[in-house]
């Protein structure tokens, strides 16, 4: 391997944030708010808007379809107890932990670093803060979620991550970020 | 970039959507009394229609979600969208 070809040295403002454990959620609204309940949120999210209560992060990904992060708790433990609450829905839940990665990108520019990649128009204004959706990074599919003003969560597939983050350390060099 | 109008997420950037073809062709209910051509032309045969044309897209790096579109051919402009298994508005048209 040529030196070239190593990953530039990973900038301040882009850190890792894989939850624990990671679902996909797809079922009619009733099955969608019993899963909520189970997690201990008071009510299903709405339409492109995430919520996070410290143990789980639920994501609107569509009208029929959540995504569901646990920062602390593994498959193993979290999956009987949603199927549980689940019992007489009609649902599919599907495990997607190791299928995607978890990027935290967080700095004064990030929006209009990250809107190098990004076709929606992700200013405070319209994207705001825990709004959440599946969209596109150049041509790789993302789940972006507005943390705060200045900080993003990125869920991207695995294989994509290197792609994404090559991507934004290059559009970076035009868009200085300065880390938080 | 073009804007769509998803009816589950609002306006979008094209480039999260993806065509599917024309809208409102129903499967015939019993495919084996069909005619090969009956067939053949449900599979294949579509309106080409210059002006306004009703048609499938997904909102494939979205929501996910199928929905219906009125596009005028000659300019490209889409008229307005509709959910999936819904009419046209002003199915007059
Ligand atoms: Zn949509």
């Amino acid at each position: 391997m040529s030196e070239s070809n190593t990953a530039p040295r990973t900038p301040g403002w882009l850190s890792v944030a894989n939850p624990a454990s990671r679902f996909v959620l797809q079922g009619e609204l009733p099955a969608l708010a019993a899963a909520a309940s189970a997690l201990g949120f008071e009510s299903d999210v709405g339409t492109n808007e995430a919520r996070d209560n410290g143990q789980f992060a639920l994501l609107w990904l569509g009208p029929d379809e959540r995504l569901i992060l646990a920062w602390q708790e593994g498959a193993r433990q979290l999956a009987p107890r949603i199927a549980n609450a689940l019992a007489g829905h009609a649902h599919s839940l599907v495990d997607v932990t190791h299928r995607q990665v978890s990027r935290c990108v967080r700095g004064e520019g990030i929006t209009e670093l990250l809107n190098c990649g990004c076709p929606q128009d992700l200013d405070i204004t319209q994207f705001a803060v825990d709004r959440c959706s599946r969209t596109l990074y150049n041509k790789a599919e993302i789940v972006l979620w507005r943390r705060g003003p200045n900080e993003f969560h990125v869920e991207i597939w695995r294989s994509y991550a290197d792609y994404f983050e090559r991507w934004l350390i290059e559009a970076a060099q035009d868009l200085p970020v300065s880390t938080l | 970039m073009l804007l769509i109008h998803c009816p589950h997420c609002g306006t979008r950037p094209e480039l999260e959507f993806s065509y599917g073809g024309e809208a409102h062709i129903a499967r015939p209910a019993d495919p084996s009394q069909v005619s090969d051509d009956d067939w053949a032309s449900y599979l294949y045969l579509r309106s080409n229609t210059k002006g306004v044309h009703a048609e499938r897209w997904r909102h494939v790096r979205g929501c996910g979600r199928f929905f219906n579109a009125l596009r005028d051919t000659t300019t490209d402009r889409i008229l307005v969208t509709y959910k999936a298994g819904e009419k046209p508005p002003g199915e007059a048209r």
